[in-house]
């Protein structure tokens, strides 16, 4: 039972095809990395799964029930490239984001949110270990951490999918790595489906439990991280 | 091996320059002889009348109200002015086209106008005052908080669309906090200019500090003159240290 499904995606900028035909399914608890050169489309297949873009044709459904809109609560969740954060904010409040659909919208705009909003925040937050900073500003802590307040924003939505867009390459390789490690468990131990941009290919074949490479907006590659031989990387990054 | 730094058209220019201001000075009769004339003005100089000053204090206290008052009635309109008038934030185009026009025409007529029409139209009185100085000042702001929500950075609004915010919600969330600073910065260059207006406005009969320079100007009471002078400048110096405090501590 397929939980997200695209199907025959293709979107073009400007008669520059970006995505051409794309497919995938995705199961519960799976975690799917998507790899390929600079342009390749992959951030714009994230965009796309969630609707942050429109695609010119195809489907992307979850749970069978059609499109992941605006409007309806969502059950996706997103770790970007640069954070995303409100800097001036501390990091409590920029985890409590996750719950703005949830809360009583009046209360949430006089900075008010329930007692087990504020405790789903401070979980998440106890998740990624920055309890010892939950009243520091953002823009005081480093990138790492930033990365790590991005992830418990995300996980506070409680979400079944969870999306990462190059999550960990405006980091130094080693905080990365151990980011990249911690998300990974924590969806891990909560089951939740991740589907992950990555440039770092032995990350890939490191944490997820299939690689989907793409070039040039197609489907070049979908198996393993055993299966990803010295040949599909080749094909790939072509 | 020869390097040109400045070119003919950076010359060009500047002489452009000069020889406007030459057009400008024939237009006007402006001679080197006005210059000699200058010092006249300390021959009016009498040692300003100090007794006078605590008796300033209703005046004083009259200007800081106007100039408070508009300021306020001016940031609550620009505030949703702003967002109507921002490209990347109004609800609906045309909203943004009404709102543009009328925080144009706002600005564009000069505060001092405005009050003179206000005095024309419904008589002499502070009121007039502060309903000039705030439409005026709305046109300001109105410019000036749009083009700070223009300038945000819209990723962390597309962090609040992935979490399903509403309109609102991204506003308090997104927006207020990545162009605080600016308002701040823009409110209080904007106090500072409507007390100079409401001083200036206060002449033409809505009381405050300025009516009581004018008065004594008229009556040739030259010490009483200076003494509003010295009034006039504590209160702007003051004003001006208040609000280099409050940018330091905003830009923290």
């Amino acid at each position: 039972m397929a939980v997200v499904k695209v199907e025959n995606i293709r979107k073009s900028y400007s008669q520059h095809q970006v995505l051409d035909n794309i497919s995938f399914e995705v199961e519960k608890g799976e975690i799917i990395a998507v790899i390929g050169p600079s342009g390749a489309g992959k951030t714009t297949l994230m965009r796309c799964i969630a609707s942050l873009d429109k695609p010119d044709e195809g489907k992307i459904s979850f749970n069978g029930n059609g499109e992941i809109k605006n409007g309806k609560k969502r059950k996706m969740g997103m770790v970007f490239q640069e954070f995303n954060l409100i800097p001036r904010l501390t990091v409590l409040m920029n985890v409590l984001i996750g719950r703005l659909e949830y809360t009583n919208k009046l209360a949430s705009l006089l900075g008010i949110f329930s007692d087990k909003d504020v405790e789903i925040a401070l979980e998440s937050i106890k998740k990624v270990g920055l309890q010892h900073k939950i009243n520091e500003k953002v823009s005081k802590i480093s990138g790492g951490e930033r990365q790590r307040v991005g992830i418990a924003r995300a996980l506070t939505q409680e979400p079944e999918v969870i999306l990462a867009d190059e999550p960990v390459s405006n980091l130094d390789p080693r905080t990365g790595e151990k980011i990249l490690n911690d998300f990974v468990r924590i969806c891990k131990e909560k089951d939740l489906i991740v589907i992950m941009n990555l440039h770092q290919i032995d990350y890939a074949k490191k944490f997820a439990d299939r690689i989907i490479g793409l070039n040039k907006g197609k489907k070049i590659f979908e198996g393993t991280p055993s299966q990803l031989t010295e040949k599909a990387v080749r094909r790939i990054y072509m | 091996m020869h390097y040109k730094t400045f070119r003919k058209k950076e010359f060009g220019i500047i002489i452009l320059c000069f020889f406007l201001f030459l057009l400008s000075s024939m237009f006007i009769g402006l001679s080197p002889r006005y210059f000699l004339e200058l010092p006249k003005m300390i021959r009016l100089f009498e040692f300003p009348d100090l007794t006078l000053i605590p008796k300033l204090i209703t005046d004083t206290l009259t200007t800081v109200a106007i100039a408070y008052s508009s300021t306020f009635i001016a940031i609550i309109i620009s505030f949703i002015f702003g967002i109507l008038s921002a490209k990347n934030l109004t609800p609906h185009i045309i909203l943004y086209y009404i709102a543009r026009t009328l925080v144009m025409i706002a600005r564009t007529i000069p505060d001092i106008i405005w009050g003179l029409l206000l005095i024309a139209a419904v008589g002499l009185g502070a009121v007039q005052g502060v309903f000039a100085i705030a439409i005026h000042c709305t046109g300001m702001l109105g410019r000036f908080f749009a083009e700070a929500i223009e300038e945000i950075n819209p990723k962390p609004l597309e962090a609040l669309e992935i979490v399903g915010a509403s309109y609102s919600q991204k506003i308090v969330y997104g927006v207020i906090p990545q162009v605080l600073p600016a308002y701040i910065n823009y409110i209080l260059y904007m106090f500072d200019h409507n007390l100079r207006i409401a001083i200036i406005l206060g002449m033409f009969g809505i009381g405050g500090l300025g009516f009581k320079f004018l008065i004594n100007l008229r009556l040739f009471k030259y010490d009483k003159v200076f003494a509003i002078l010295v009034a006039i400048f504590f209160l702007l110096f003051a004003v001006e240290r208040i609000s280099a405090y409050l940018r330091s501590k905003v830009m923290e």
